[in-house]
């Protein structure tokens, strides 16, 4: 049997229709209007530097009392969380009875370039969690971190427990030495004082293109032969421009935190080893014993299921949950099974344990 | 098959076919055509005619026909073959095309091409006609005399750039022996497609994705490997040492024109953000303290709580007294919910005067 078994007037077939394809493409792009993100209104509820804590606004009172607080990375920007109407964590969970509030750190500049590790976590998230607090009677409320965002929730969980009623973390590492894990392996032969002492902050388009790099022919090739197949489907053009401005709108990383994020986290496993410091303090993963929901996802290419998992056996909460999500890093908030799953299961976690 | 590419004609045949289609669809939009253009070029002209078009999306158009240009390169080499199975050669030359679209967009690899000609007298001037390692000896000569300082930098700049000069050759050496797997990766794919029960590949699209796959199947090997990460960390070092010799010798022009350096902007971000802190924790020292005289506060409403009870239980005891205890803990119901730590020791500390809006 031949290994290629293609009839060649189809394959010229299949370059004209490519072109074809391109051609339409051609007049749909130049049509388009730009593309917005955020589909659910919101309003400002604190502010510090470039920091804005917003509330998602909903109608009629929340099913669930406790208010629910985003912790997002500072890589990439939050509005993942709130695409667009039908691809929206955020809606979802307003739909199901949630009260949801969203830290958006905004794009650090050169003034930015001392804040540190314990700034963002002993600083900024903890006035938002007392700004939040405030605003319903002075309770702990629910987090859920993200990413990056879930490492800095635990250890914000692990450093000010009685501000956190439940803790939710999604595509969060934990174990950042697992074979598995390329961005940790190329981060730890780097020598992370030089890069941040010469750059100051980190510019995105070098974040990007390393996370580009992971898989390098798949994301810079193939994806955009592939979006060729939807140029004259302006619905889903349009949501593809929409995941490409947030991929690439990334904010420069402030160098100082970046430093010891780096150092701790990715070269040193500190965070697993309970050897993380912050302001003097050390960060224990066992002093996190309110209740754990974390999520993962099982194609996730950044933060792999092996990095995320161990945080069951770090944590001295004796209500861990595991849910394991059939996706990657970013189809666990955009894609179809993703407003399916992952919303309700998040609700009805909270809803048990308020 | 090889009847259906035999009848087909040859691949000029095919091209021309091609490019009458792509011709055809571009006419009415003013497209003009080249002779006997090569398929990438179709796309090259497709990309002038909207390259003028200066909307949000034209970059992106600009973006997705360069990436186009890469399926197309396959699709060549398969017309190129008749439909048979690329050999080796063609494997490398599909492979290869990928690597130099890769490997040169690399954002540092950039940045140098475009800071290096901005550079001018700034930059140490290298002899060409010396090898590299007699080079690295001549830098590495003591300096002395008046300029001393001068040619010690200079000297230190010139080793950077052989430096980065060199991660990057090792870097992309690893490319080149993860895009030399990919050949081997890709050949058992097929030949896995050519097997009894196997999926032979009906389209050229498939030859292009499942060339992807052996690709990226390729590189992760490679990319996990002991000897990348040795490479990729030279590479990041050797980029920022070369960055940090333009970041220097930048600085001391900007500084003999009497402007402001880096350096200084820095130094004065720093102050702001240590002065930001110190003043954050005062300002929470402040809240502490009250929370201590609030805790003090309460001790002493519970004490005389306890004294007004006491005072009830006895039958003597006045209806004032009474009156007064349950009016008395108000207050405490105002204070801001806290945390009850260290109460007994942040007691004991002597309540500080209010500020006035702290």
């Amino acid at each position: 049997m031949e290994a290629l078994n293609f009839d060649p007037s189809k394959a010229v077939e299949e370059a004209l229709s490519f072109g074809r394809k391109l051609s339409a493409g051609a007049e749909t792009l130049f049509k388009l209007d730009p593309v917005h993100y955020g589909a659910t209104d919101k309003e400002e509820v604190y502010r510090e530097d470039k920091l804005v804590l917003y509330r998602f606004k909903r109608k009629g009172a929340p099913k669930c009392k406790t208010p629910l607080l985003i912790v997002y990375a500072l890589v990439n920007r939050p509005y993942m969380t709130d695409l667009q109407a039908d691809r929206s964590l955020v809606k979802n969970l307003l739909d199901l009875g949630q009260e949801i509030y969203l830290i958006d750190w905004g794009y650090p500049d050169r003034s930015d370039r001392y804040t540190t590790l314990s700034d963002y976590i002993n600083g900024y998230i903890d006035r938002c969690v007392d700004a939040v607090s405030a605003r319903h009677g002075g309770e702990p409320i629910n987090i859920l971190g993200i990413c990056q965002g879930g490492a800095f929730s635990l250890c914000y969980s692990a450093l000010h427990p009685a501000k956190v009623k439940n803790l939710i973390t999604m595509v969060t590492p934990v174990d950042f030495h697992t074979d598995d894990n390329m961005l940790a392996h190329w981060t730890r032969a780097m020598d992370v004082d030089l890069f941040v002492d010469t750059l100051g902050n980190v510019p995105a388009d070098l974040m990007n293109w390393c996370y580009l790099t992971l898989k390098p022919y798949r994301l810079n090739f193939q994806k955009y032969v592939g979006m060729v197949d939807i140029l004259d489907n302006k619905t889903e053009l349009e949501n593809f421009l929409r995941m490409e401005q947030w991929i690439f709108d990334s904010p420069d990383q402030a160098g100082e935190c970046f430093r010891q994020f780096i150092k701790d986290f990715y070269q040193g496993n500190k965070l697993l080893k309970g050897e993380v410091e912050l302001d003097g303090e050390r960060v224990d993963l066992k002093a996190i014993k309110m209740p754990v929901l974390n999520i993962y996802a099982e194609q996730d290419h950044l933060v792999p299921p092996s990095a995320s998992k161990p945080l069951k056996g770090a944590v001295g909460t004796r209500d861990y949950t595991e849910l394991a999500f059939k996706g990657g890093h970013i189809g666990i908030y955009v894609s179809g099974r993703a407003q399916r799953e992952v919303p309700p299961a998040v609700h009805n976690w909270l809803m048990q344990r308020s | 098959m090889k009847q259906g590419w035999e009848a087909f004609g040859d691949y000029q045949k095919l091209s021309e076919q091609f490019f009458r289609g792509m011709a055809d669809m571009g006419a009415s939009l003013g497209l003009k055509q080249n002779a006997t253009p090569p398929w990438g070029e179709a796309l090259e002209q497709w990309s002038k005619l909207y390259g003028g078009n200066a909307t949000q999306h034209s970059a992106m158009f600009e973006q997705l026909l360069d990436q186009a240009k890469s399926y197309f390169g396959v699709l060549q080499n398969l017309f190129e073959q008749k439909g048979k199975v690329p050999g080796t050669e063609e494997l490398r030359r599909m492979v290869g095309d990928f690597a130099g679209r890769f490997v040169n967009q690399e954002p540092m690899h950039q940045w140098w091409s475009k800071v290096q000609p901005m550079l001018g007298s700034l930059m140490p001037d290298l002899p060409k006609d010396f090898g590299e390692e007699a080079l690295k000896k001549l830098l590495s000569a003591p300096a002395f005399g008046y300029a001393r300082e001068q040619q010690v930098r200079l000297q230190s700049f010139a080793r950077a750039v052989l430096d980065f000069e060199s991660a990057q050759r090792g870097y992309q050496q690893l490319i080149v022996k993860s895009l030399e797997g990919a050949v081997g990766v890709m050949q058992s794919k097929l030949a896995d497609a050519a097997e009894p029960g196997g999926k032979p590949l009906a389209t050229p699209r498939q030859v292009y994705d499942l060339l992807i796959d052996a690709m990226e199947e390729s590189y992760a090997d490679v990319a996990m490997s002991a000897e990348f990460r040795a490479a990729y960390g030279q590479l990041v070092d050797a980029q920022m040492r070369l960055k940090s010799h333009v970041n220097r010798e930048i600085e001391l022009m900007t500084g003999q024109l009497g402007m402001p350096t880096r350096t200084e902007l820095d130094a004065s971000h720093q102050k702001v953000a240590e002065l930001k802190r110190a003043l954050r924790k005062r300002g929470d020292g402040v809240s502490a303290a009250e929370v201590a005289a609030l805790k003090a506060e309460i001790a002493g409403l519970k004490r005389e709580l306890a004294a007004v009870k006491a005072a009830l239980a006895a039958p003597a005891a006045a209806p004032a007294i009474a009156a007064d205890a349950v009016a008395a803990p108000a207050p405490v119901a105002e204070a801001p919910a806290v945390d009850s730590v260290d109460a007994p020791v942040e007691a004991k500390r002597p309540a500080p005067r209010r500020r006035k809006g702290a």
